[in-house]
């Protein structure tokens, strides 16, 4: 699970100074696909910055699982962004000059993970993507939507407890993008990994299991898309409220590792 | 909601025509799951007595299949007359308009706006709930048909129009809520003005 509390974050002073956060109260359970939306400037990816422990909150705390990542000493959280938290961006961050297989592989190198093993998970994360006919190209030789598919990869080959996404089809045409979302979707519902995604995309975000709409700062709506009774089943999706966190039981984790 | 009889013998005769092999009752409920579950339920009695009844009419027909170790099942192809019937219907013009749910909300918003503007506030994000729960059965439905083997192209143009409208709707929700705290918070400061020119110049 990932909670924040109170979460509070100004950037600048005096009259440039804009709130990215003014007391956000939120609770992801493990399993969940948490889309989180709102206009330009409400904060949502300092929010995502904040859980990967990229931006420190001015006030308030964020833990994942037992864990305060607020408290964290500056080596703590670079071992636990190596290897707990997978992150997606928006414009994929690959090296240009490593092909699709060495780009999933680097949060291992950095890990001191030996060859072999190295190899064997770089595979198995470009299969879960289904990118491995593509593993020898390099980003240059790529179409976005496959740019995207390797930095999954990338955010999958260390088993991470949680997956941070900003924007990932923000960059990408309609049809690319759909298979962003339906990969995302697949990877959730089959490994269980906890994700939260920022999306301005409505039609993305509706594959979610859960919507948090943040305005100037604060969680202004919080609605639960999925189904209750089953997988698809439609009952209890008909008409989907705004509600308060905590009331949907989430799925049950099952680490990648 | 219950599909009209008419339009279901049309649906039926849509999926029959698609299957120039033929097509048994199950595979028939399957598809016609897959692809109209948004709009109309269907349950077995019904789907066989509309079979029934497009076989007496003469625009499908049935065999019987002869399974080994397994009950018989029917297949059912589509006849000249049924494919006629299938054109008639796909031809003529269509007796309604879709109606979009902004059409009632502006109506609710026009007489709200002026009573309680908390009101207004909690009926847009409401609406905006409803309309990403649109949304998120569209999605579901996707991934659904992304799993069937059955040609659902225009199955698929259906639903990306069906977004393209919420996608739409939900910007003009935004449009209407920023709007609106601009006025509440603009009658708001006018308030606090009048209110403390009153305290100097009493």
């Amino acid at each position: 699970m990932i909670r924040f509390k109170n979460v509070h974050k100004t950037f600048g002073t005096g009259d440039t100074q804009v709130c990215a956060a003014q007391g956000i109260d939120l609770e992801i359970p493990v399993g969940q696909l948490c889309g989180i939306m709102g206009p330009s400037g409400s904060g949502k990816s300092t929010l995502l910055h904040i859980a990967a422990g990229l931006v420190d909150a001015d006030q308030g705390s964020v833990s994942i699982g037992a864990r305060d990542v607020s408290r964290m000493t500056a080596e703590e959280l670079t071992l636990m962004r190596r290897r707990e938290v997978g992150v997606v961006f928006q414009f994929f961050n690959l090296l240009p000059y490593l092909d699709a297989r060495e780009n999933v592989e680097l949060p291992l190198l950095l890990d001191a993970v030996n060859t072999d093993e190295r190899r064997n998970r770089a595979t198995k994360a470009l299969e879960m993507v289904g990118l491995l006919h593509r593993a020898t190209h390099r980003p240059p030789q790529m179409s976005g939507g496959e740019m995207q598919r390797v930095a999954i990869a990338r955010a999958l080959v260390i088993s991470p407890r949680l997956v941070l996404a900003d924007e990932p089809t923000g960059n990408l045409d309609s049809a690319a993008g759909r298979q962003i979302i339906s990969l995302l979707r697949d990877i959730n519902d089959s490994t269980g990994v906890t994700m939260l995604v920022v999306t301005h995309d409505p039609v993305w975000a509706a594959n979610c299991d859960r919507v948090v709409r943040l305005v100037d700062g604060l969680v202004s709506e919080d609605t639960y898309l999925k189904p209750r009774d089953s997988g698809d089943g439609e009952t209890n999706g008909r008409r989907a409220r705004a509600e308060t966190s905590g009331k949907n039981g989430g799925k049950a984790a099952t680490a990648l590792r | 909601m219950k599909i009209p009889a008419g339009n279901l013998n049309f649906a039926l005769l849509g999926l029959v025509a698609a299957r120039t092999s033929g097509v048994h009752g199950y595979q028939l409920k399957t598809e016609f799951e897959a692809l109209c579950e948004d709009f109309w339920q269907l349950n077995y009695g019904r789907l066989y007595r509309a079979l029934d009844n497009l076989e007496t009419s003469g625009e499908l027909v049935g065999q019987q299949q002869v399974q080994i170790g397994r009950p018989n099942r029917k297949v059912y192809r589509i006849t000249s007359k049924g494919e006629q019937s299938l054109d008639d219907w796909l031809l003529q013009p269509l007796s309604d308009e879709p109606r979009p749910l902004r059409d009632e909300l502006s109506l609710r918003l026009l007489f709200l706006r002026h009573r309680d503007p908390l009101k207004v506030q909690r009926l847009v994000r409401e609406q905006r709930a409803i309309y990403m729960s649109r949304l998120a059965r569209v999605a579901r439905r996707r991934r659904k048909l992304d799993g069937i083997d059955f040609e659902a192209t225009v199955t698929r143009l259906v639903m990306d129009g069906l977004e393209m409208r919420v996608k739409a709707d939900l910007s003009w929700l935004e449009h209407v809520e920023y709007t609106l705290i601009e006025e509440m918070a603009t009658a708001a400061a006018t308030t606090i003005r009048d209110q403390s020119t009153e305290r100097t110049n009493p």
